[in-house]
């Protein structure tokens, strides 16, 4: 019968490339018996001999609190395997000799340490002694680089050596402190005297036991009967009532500070590549002052480049539009047809459509922010400022993706477990503005603050952040209370990005932005026409889109806007693109709407837009995550505090003359 | 060491802050993180691809969320009472 290697270690670590240098082509993928976690197998030829290599699911530790992790475990515990190949990171050592400990502790004497990523390990300026390392924890430490095939050879004579009963290991064993020694030889001295005295590692089993694993305590329970079980049971909690802490955290902490001290005999950092430049970067990024000024540094350039490149291109496409329709105009005989397809559609659907370069460009500067690694910087200093702001810690990734889009975002706060929680991040969840309002606020900035567009285009993302702190607050305090949730961000490597991805994502989106001018937008130009050209043409205050407006115009004065806001706004609720196209449609072009309009307008109509009501998709997401109550409360709410901002910012701005 | 961690993370510590003020290596955090969360102690928060199957608005958009690299770890217990 073939003797059985096992691979074990962390996920990520090399474990694959190190199972197929071993086994070359000759493989077979199945699943473990019972469950749907993979199981891959090969054969390993080497020195005359052959053997089963098997490669053990990814796993951090053996607690048992995952199918993978339980898969692993029994494998080892059952001694399936004659050589076990403990493959770690030498870059992560502390968290892959985690899992090295527990594996030694269950009394394996057949483990040999595969010190993977040497290379790496040194050119970050970590230096490993493995003679040093060998010694002290009495098995076989190989150093690879399993990429490059560094070491191979090495492993695969040590793995013979093993198999065969060459190697003399005497492993390390993990101590705890002396009151959790004095436990274990408590529960150990129990268990002598059972059968799973000759099938398992005691020690091991006390070890379990302390740290109250499902599985050991059944076990236990079996041979030792309840009353023996109960009397080990309420030593242990007498225990975890000293410490203050569960023992499981207790003898984990333990285990790591056990390894942390090991590791100060073997492992050496070089100060000057201690701190990479990533390390040097995130320190300045996710800095609390420093980072958010660099946030609004960078966002203020990505503005300006948008702008610079876009607007030229945007003009060109409006200019083709208009003359598309002049040129159109003359061809239709049927008047009414003529309107609805120069005034309505091309006119509506143009108006939109020509932003197109400018929603491209955003969409592509912020893929290249988010594959280099920035925003999930920019997310870290964003979510520094919402914990002081009573956002509980789940919520931090709705509203991140609330800048894409406040449909699926509202949607995300199902991942929150209480009420509370959800129900905050829910109802701030549309004061973030989407991509949808990213277009009115580029149309009006591009249109009316020429050389300050990206000025004014952040102020309006800080002023719509800073109210959703703010109401977030407001909720947490007086609207729905309840514990916060404290969390942390791992941020993601710093990489050069792939601009075939870049490209390819930001198209992804950029069309969505099509499809909606085809679809959502042309059905709303069309309706705007017909409601601004019956039963009268617009201008003689007759048409029914004049008369909606008029009954909204002495709300819309006090913010210093008219019925032509008014009507843009009611439709925006569709989507919020239609703001642009009513315009468009109403006006009929850019340059007609700049001179209809002062900038104080301009500005006040981005910021009503941007925080107003949200489109009818992010109600309906919020009636379906929660109820009609809070879905209605947002839209109320909203309403109130886009007409606040309104009135405060026109009355604000006439009275410094702007 | 781990116990510290979790201490540390609950009072809004991020990992660069534990790294300095534990003086080792911000990967070794990284690495307590996933051992405190194979133990059930920290829950890896995810968005996942889920909600893009269920999003009512799948059929018009292709992809506009916004992408969010890193991993987000929400303490799930903390205390003996809990544990238990």
């Amino acid at each position: 019968m073939m003797k059985v290697i096992a691979l074990a270690g962390n996920p990520n670590v090399g474990k694959t490339t190190i199972f197929n240098a071993l086994t070359g082509m000759r493989q077979h993928v199945g699943n473990w018996p019972g469950v749907t976690v993979e199981k891959k197998e090969g054969i390993l030829e080497h020195r005359g001999e052959r053997f089963l290599v098997v490669d053990l699911p990814g796993i951090y530790s053996l607690t048992a609190h995952s199918i993978d992790e339980l898969v692993a475990r029994d494998f080892l515990l059952k001694g399936s395997a004659d050589v076990v190949v403990n493959v770690i990171d030498a870059t992560a050592l502390m968290r892959n000799l985690f899992l090295t400990m527990e594996i030694l502790e269950m009394g394996l004497k057949n483990v040999i340490i595969a010190l993977n990523k040497i290379d790496l390990a040194e050119k970050r300026g970590i230096l490993i002694n493995v003679k040093k390392m060998e010694e002290i924890f009495g098995v076989p430490v190989i150093p690879l680089n399993a990429k490059e095939g560094i070491g191979i050879d090495e492993l695969k004579d040590k793995i013979v050596q093993m198999a065969r009963g060459e190697v003399h290991a005497s492993p390390i064993i993990p101590r705890y402190d002396p009151e959790v020694e004095r436990e274990i030889r408590h529960i150990e001295e129990a268990l002598r005297d059972t059968e799973l005295a000759q099938n398992y590692n005691l020690r091991w089993l006390a070890v379990k036991l302390l740290q109250r694993d499902d599985g050991v305590i059944k076990l236990v329970l079996r041979h030792l009967g309840k009353d023996k079980l109960d009397e080990i049971m309420g030593h242990i909690a007498e225990v975890e009532e000293r410490y203050k802490r569960a023992m499981d955290l207790i003898i984990a902490s333990q285990k790591y500070e056990f390894i942390d001290d090991l590791m100060h005999r073997f492992v050496r950092y070089t100060h000057e590549q201690g701190e990479t430049l990533s390390d040097q970067l995130d320190r300045f990024l996710t800095h609390p002052v420093y980072g958010i000024l660099a946030l609004f540094g960078v966002f203020y350039l990505l503005f300006k480049f948008v702008f610079a490149f876009g607007l030229p291109l945007q003009e060109m496409l409006d200019e083709a539009f208009s003359n598309f329709g002049e040129w159109l105009a003359p061809q239709i005989a049927n008047e009414t047809l003529r309107g609805l397809v120069v005034d309505g559609i091309i006119a509506g659907v143009g108006s939109v459509l020509s932003f197109f370069p400018l929603v491209f460009l955003l969409f592509l500067a912020m893929s290249i922010l988010e594959d280099i690694g920035y925003m999930a910087r920019a997310a870290t200093v964003m979510e520094r400022i919402m914990r002081k702001f009573g956002l509980p810690g789940k919520s931090f990734i709705p509203l991140v993706l609330a800048f894409g889009c406040n449909v699926p975002a509202v949607m995300a706060t199902r991942t929150l477990d209480e009420e509370r929680d959800r129900v905050i991040t829910m109802l701030v969840n549309p004061l973030i503005p989407c991509s949808a309002r990213l277009s009115v606020i580029s149309f009006l900035a591009g249109a009316f603050f020429p050389g300050n567009q990206a000025l004014v285009a952040v102020s309006i993302y800080a002023v719509a952040i800073l109210l959703a702190l703010l109401m977030a607050w407001v909720f947490s305090r007086f609207v729905v209370r309840g514990e916060e949730s404290p969390f942390i961000i791992e941020l993601p490597e710093y990489l050069v990005p792939s601009w075939k991805t870049v490209f390819l994502h930001s198209w992804e989106r950029s069309k969505e932005f099509i499809k909606k001018a085809g679809t959502i937008i042309l059905l709303g130009s069309v309706v705007i026409w017909y409601l601004s050209s019956y039963p009268v043409e617009i201008g003689s205050g007759g048409s029914y889109a004049e008369r909606l407006g008029a009954f909204f115009e002495p709300y819309m004065r006090l913010m210093g806007l008219d019925w032509k806001a008014a009507v843009s706004l009611l439709f925006g609720i569709i989507a919020k693109e239609n703001v642009i196209s009513t315009y468009g449609v109403i006006y009929g072009s850019v340059d007609e709407i700049v001179n209809a309009m002062s900038p104080l307008q301009a500005y006040v109509l981005a910021l009503v837009t941007t925080l107003y009501v949200p489109c009818i998709a992010t109600i309906g997401a919020v009636r379906a995550e929660s109820n009609w109550k809070w879905a209605l409360f947002t839209v109320v709410y909203m309403i109130a505090l886009a007409s606040i901002v309104g009135i405060l910012a026109w009355n604000v701005g006439v009275a410094l003359g702007l | 060491m781990l116990e510290r961690i979790l201490r540390l993370i609950e009072e809004g510590k991020s990992v660069e802050e534990i790294s300095r003020e534990l003086s080792i290596p911000r990967e070794e955090v990284e690495g307590a993180l996933k051992i405190l969360e194979s133990m059930g102690y920290l829950e890896k928060v995810e968005a996942g691809s889920s909600l893009c199957e269920t999003c009512p608005l799948r059929a018009v958009c292709p992809g506009s969320c916004f992408r969010f690299k890193g991993k987000v770890y929400l303490v799930l217990k903390s205390d003996v009472s809990e544990q238990r």
